[in-house]
């Protein structure tokens, strides 16, 4: 891996965070009871713009001449890169908007979730536009649909564990023992679901690098990050059953329920320096 | 030049692929997109680099500065119908990648220990790779 494909390692794990957490965060949104999950809606809405930010500040450092990126968006025509950079502005730019709206206006609830509901969808477009334009036809280990299964992983699988340890520590705030709610479980669920998805796409659906008229193949990543990245997706599926059969959350242990993201986050970014790493392309 | 998000590819009348300095933003994605490897970061420059078929030297009727300097003669360079009738139509030559990606505008005359099989392999990898 180059060392300047660091920056892409955290701006794709970043940006599908902040997508993921968007699509997480509807449920509650979209609940009868949304004026009590008012806050944490809020917290999750400046956190995801908050990291698409950042996001695109590596995305420029990954740039060698940044001052030219202003014809970024001349190719939408043909290039998945032009269209990737147009959703990650869009992206931010209704993240943008949905927090002035919150900060300084009194949402109309009706709009509000309707402009929340619009930037999940962009941040949904935007994690395919960042996969189709890794699935290129010179670079056969990215050359598959492997590729768009786990950019959505990633989205599903942190966006929604960040969301769940949210929930649990603004759910716990005023009350000092709480049931796991009905929209919680379902994101340890989904979450739980998208790391069966992970590991059947790994087995199964990554593209067999054997094949092909190639002369160069990449040597693999270090054994002990594979390991170290399987581990703590599994250790992270534990701490997640756990709390999906918990009887009751306490306050004192709120951030421990921040637990499951934080092990994904570290297994995630693991496997996208794989992914990186796995680069080799066509003929010489 | 179609993954080029600044359109800073283009081709010549004369078919020569070549790089707007002004417009790149130097992102390296045509260097996965290029089946020949044949894109690279200037470092000083910031932007993508890559061979210009010596376009001014052509332009002066005179020859590219590879195909002057080869000792072997083996390097021509002319109009591609000229070429395939005068040295034949092989360009599916491993390693060079599969021609149905790139519809090259080449014509190699075939040594006859050459593969087209995906069975061939490279084994002086060291000397060919970053040579």
């Amino acid at each position: 891996m180059h060392s300047s494909e660091w920056s892409l390692v955290f701006f794709t794990t970043i940006s599908q965070l902040a997508a993921g957490m968007m699509i997480a965060v509807l449920p509650f949104v979209f609940s009868k009871k949304h004026k009590e999950y008012a806050k944490m809606n809020q917290t999750a809405l400046y956190s995801a713009t908050g990291l698409m930010l950042i996001a695109l500040v590596l995305s420029f450092l990954h740039l060698n001449n940044p001052v030219n990126s202003v014809y970024a968006l001349s190719n939408l025509k043909t290039s998945w890169l032009s269209r990737e950079i147009l959703f990650v502005s869009l992206f931010l730019f209704f993240l943008v908007i949905a927090n002035f709206i919150i900060y300084f206006k009194n949402p109309q609830v009706k709009y509000y979730k309707t402009l929340i509901l619009v930037t999940a969808s962009v941040g949904v477009v935007l994690v395919y536009t960042m996969s189709k334009l890794y699935i290129i036809p010179t670079v056969p280990p990215w050359n598959s649909i492997s590729t768009m299964i786990e950019f959505y992983s990633t989205a599903l699988l942190i966006g929604s564990a960040f969301v769940l340890g949210l929930s649990i520590q603004y759910e716990t705030k005023n009350k000092e023992k709480i049931q796991l709610s009905t929209k919680a479980k379902t994101l340890a669920f989904m979450a739980i679901i998208t790391i069966l998805i992970i590991v059947v796409n790994e087995l199964f659906l990554s593209p067999n690098v054997a094949e092909g008229n190639v002369a160069f193949k990449p040597l693999p990543l270090n054994g002990s990050f594979m390991l170290t990245r399987w581990l703590t997706i599994l250790l992270g599926a534990v701490a997640l059953i756990y709390i999906y059969f918990k009887k009751n959350s306490s306050k004192k242990m709120s951030l421990a329920y921040y637990l499951p993201f934080t092990l994904f986050l570290i297994s995630e970014l693991i496997a996208r320096v794989d992914f990186y790493t796995s680069f080799y392309n066509i003929g010489l | 030049m179609k993954s080029c998000p600044n359109k800073a590819i283009y081709k010549t009348d004369e078919g020569i692929v070549l790089i707007d300095e002004k417009k790149c933003m130097g992102c390296q994605y045509c260097e996965w997109a290029c089946p020949y490897d044949a894109l690279t970061l200037d470092n000083e420059k910031g932007v993508m680099t890559k061979c210009t078929l010596c376009y001014d030297y052509l332009a002066e009727g005179k020859e590219p500065a590879c195909v002057a300097a080869c000792p072997m003669r083996v390097l021509e360079v002319g109009d591609l119908d000229e070429l395939k009738r005068k040295y034949g139509n092989h360009d599916n030559i491993f390693p060079l990648p599969p021609v149905h990606h790139t519809k090259p505008s080449i014509v190699i005359k075939k040594h006859p220990s050459a593969g087209e099989s995906k069975e061939w392999k490279i084994i002086n990898k060291e000397e060919v790779k970053n040579a």
